[in-house]
């Protein structure tokens, strides 16, 4: 495999992953080939010493991964780290899979539930309002509190909900990332 | 799948063996990774998914730095929690090589 060859089968391994981290990894694997170069080694060489391309794009994309979702803990970067969880294939991890989509399921409802708990404490209060619809009790103050209960509650849920979710994935990524270093060591790259 | 006892032993001092050689001086990877190559035939390739980790884990830093041939090198250093990092492996891995040193010489 010559240099051109390596570097096309690296990008497409790392396609979708942000362009700067692409360009980035790509500068450090030329970079790597220009200093082959000047140390006298033919392209091939330095091909083969590198290893696959295709598996060396897969713990990459997992690292960038990581970090991105380190910096910024959007659902988006999370899936990232996920679908680079799984580009490893660690056994383990697709072991883990229904009990992670069990999870995602309860944390879907519950976020449901809380905005649910909004809409309606919302639509209590807006139906004291002189305009709106039929009173839904003798009592428009009960109605009130009844109202702001329904959404703080939901809003307290969500928070909690929201920070549990938060440890969640910091404790899978840890065990993750444990896993991805066995994974990595088994691979026939020493 | 069997693993030899080779492979995991170097996987698990892959990390410090290239603290202790950024302990040395600042280095670019394409020197990190040969070095490593010949003293414990590492693949090349790994070098940079083992170092973009260590920088992650703020170990290491980098900067860019120009060159007379081609594009600019990126050179690696040791960051502080880089060193600590190193001392405590360090200390770690030696404890473990005299535990495993004193069994070995007592069943022989």
């Amino acid at each position: 495999m010559n240099r051109a060859h390596f570097m096309a089968q690296l990008r497409d391994g790392l396609s979708g992953l942000h362009y700067t981290d692409i360009s980035d990894i790509l500068a450090d694997y030329e970079r790597h080939f220009a200093d082959g170069a000047a140390d006298g080694r033919s392209e091939d060489e330095v091909a083969a010493a590198l290893g696959d391309p295709a598996r060396l794009a897969r713990e990459l994309r997992a690292e960038v991964g990581f970090k991105r979702w380190e910096q910024h803990r959007s659902p988006g970067n999370f899936l990232g780290v996920v679908l680079a969880l799984l580009g490893l294939a660690t056994i383990d991890f697709i072991i883990m899979l229904p009990l992670l989509c069990a999870l995602a399921g309860i944390f879907f409802g519950l976020s449901v539930a809380c905005l649910g708990l909004i809409v309606g404490g919302t639509f209590l209060i807006f139906n004291l309002l002189p305009f709106g619809w039929d009173m839904a009790m003798s009592n428009p103050v009960a109605q009130l509190l009844i109202g702001l209960g329904l959404i703080s509650g939901a809003v307290g849920g969500g928070a909690l909900l929201l920070w549990i979710m938060e440890a969640i994935a910091k404790l899978l990524i840890r065990y993750a990332r444990l896993h991805f270093r066995l994974f990595d060591s088994a691979n026939a790259s020493l | 799948m069997p693993e030899s006892l080779q492979i995991q032993l170097k996987k698990g001092v892959l990390e410090m063996c290239v603290l202790a050689l950024l302990s040395k001086g600042d280095n670019y990877a394409y020197d990190i990774a040969s070095r490593m190559a010949e003293a414990v035939g590492m693949g090349e390739g790994t070098i940079y998914p083992l170092m973009r980790r260590m920088q992650n884990d703020g170990l290491v830093s980098t900067y860019l730095q120009e060159s007379e041939s081609g594009p600019p090198r990126k050179y690696y250093r040791l960051t502080k929690s880089g060193a600590i990092a190193l001392k405590a492996q360090v200390a770690e891995w030696l404890t473990f090589e005299a535990a495993v040193r004193k069994i070995l010489g007592e069943a022989s």
